[in-house]
């Protein structure tokens, strides 16, 4: 029996366009930088800042800021709380998406 | 569906940034070449004499290198590692951002890799007990194993990562490593070519990947 309840379920926070290609990203790499975050995810400075606060707040990111020289380096991970709603999130999405017929 | 197909993609872009720069490959190779070299002198009739020419006239310094050895190389590996990440961090990754890879087996590759060469010991082994193959075939079909192993790792990233780089070492290490099977080399000579083969194969893909991000570097100054 199909589950059509099933999207109301996927996590907000991560069932968000931006936050879902940052949560991929990250979640193949122990940590990236901001800088490439950016670049591969085609955001800007502001969004991506704002998209990587929700996270953290939501504790699934962890934010690290340090410098590289004299330029400051911001580089994110997602903590193991992160890593499994990411997994959760991505089996939910899986099972929609073959009921309805386009896996 | 597309997206879930396109965050697939986004996930394998991040995993497959520690091998596009080619810098690990030539670590492997070189790995692979001192490693063939050295597992070969052990074979060598006329490096293990030498060997104990040595230790007959420099006995304390013979014991010393040998002792020192595999300490030595684990420190370069350690050293070749460190040197990898500040080239990446200050040369090949300083303007696209820095990521770091996962530090995690992929079980899927190494059951399999090592699974083949217990099974081609083990058919060495007993051929060779049985006397269906020929006296020294035993460690042939090791070193051929451990070559075969070595291609599956690097042919299922390579469909893992959707990585064609690495399903090409893959397939063609595969190819040469049977031949070290087929072709009755000695042991020793199995070994170097273990070493050598899988050093060149290794060394031209490392290359390939230095040259594309090179080449990505340049545009990116030219823009």
């Amino acid at each position: 029996m199909p589950d059509y309840d099933l999207p109301t379920r996927f996590d907000r926070m991560i069932h968000q366009p931006s936050r879902l290609a940052i949560m991929a990203l990250l979640s193949g790499c122990e940590h990236a930088d901001f800088t490439y975050l950016q670049r591969v995810i085609g955001l800007n400075k502001g969004s991506l800042s704002k998209h990587l606060s929700y996270l953290e707040q939501a504790g699934y990111i962890m934010i690290k800021k340090s410098f590289k020289g004299k330029y400051p380096n911001t580089s994110a991970s997602l903590t193991p709380q992160g890593r499994r709603a990411f997994q959760t999130y991505r089996r939910q999405y899986r099972e929609f998406s073959k009921f309805m017929g386009e896996d | 569906m597309q997206a879930i197909r396109d965050l697939d993609e986004l996930t394998r872009t991040a995993r497959r940034r520690e091998y596009e720069d080619g810098l690990v490959d030539l670590l492997n190779a070189a790995v692979f070449l001192v490693g063939g070299l050295l597992i070969a002198s052990v074979y060598s009739t006329s490096s293990i004499l030498w060997y104990l020419c040595m230790l007959v006239s420099h006995p304390n310094i013979t014991v010393a290198c040998l002792l020192l050895l595999v300490p030595v190389l684990a420190m370069s590996l350690l050293v070749s590692r460190g040197v990898i990440q500040r080239i990446r961090r200050n040369v090949f990754w300083a303007e696209s951002g820095y990521v770091k890879p996962l530090q995690k087996i992929d079980w899927r590759l190494s059951v399999p890799a090592l699974l083949i060469v217990t099974l081609s010991a083990s058919i060495g082994f007993w051929g060779t007990l049985r006397g269906w193959l020929a006296p020294d075939s035993d460690l042939r079909f090791l070193v051929s194993g451990l070559g075969i192993a070595t291609a599956v790792v690097y042919f299922g990233k390579g469909l893992l990562l959707k990585f064609s780089r690495y399903v090409a070492v893959g397939g063609i290490g595969a190819v040469l490593s049977i031949m070290i099977l087929i072709v009755p080399f000695s042991i020793s000579t199995s070994w170097v070519l273990l070493g050598v083969m899988w050093s060149v194969i290794l060394l031209t893909s490392g290359s390939v990947g230095i040259r594309n991000t090179l080449r990505a570097l340049n545009e990116t100054d030219n823009a």
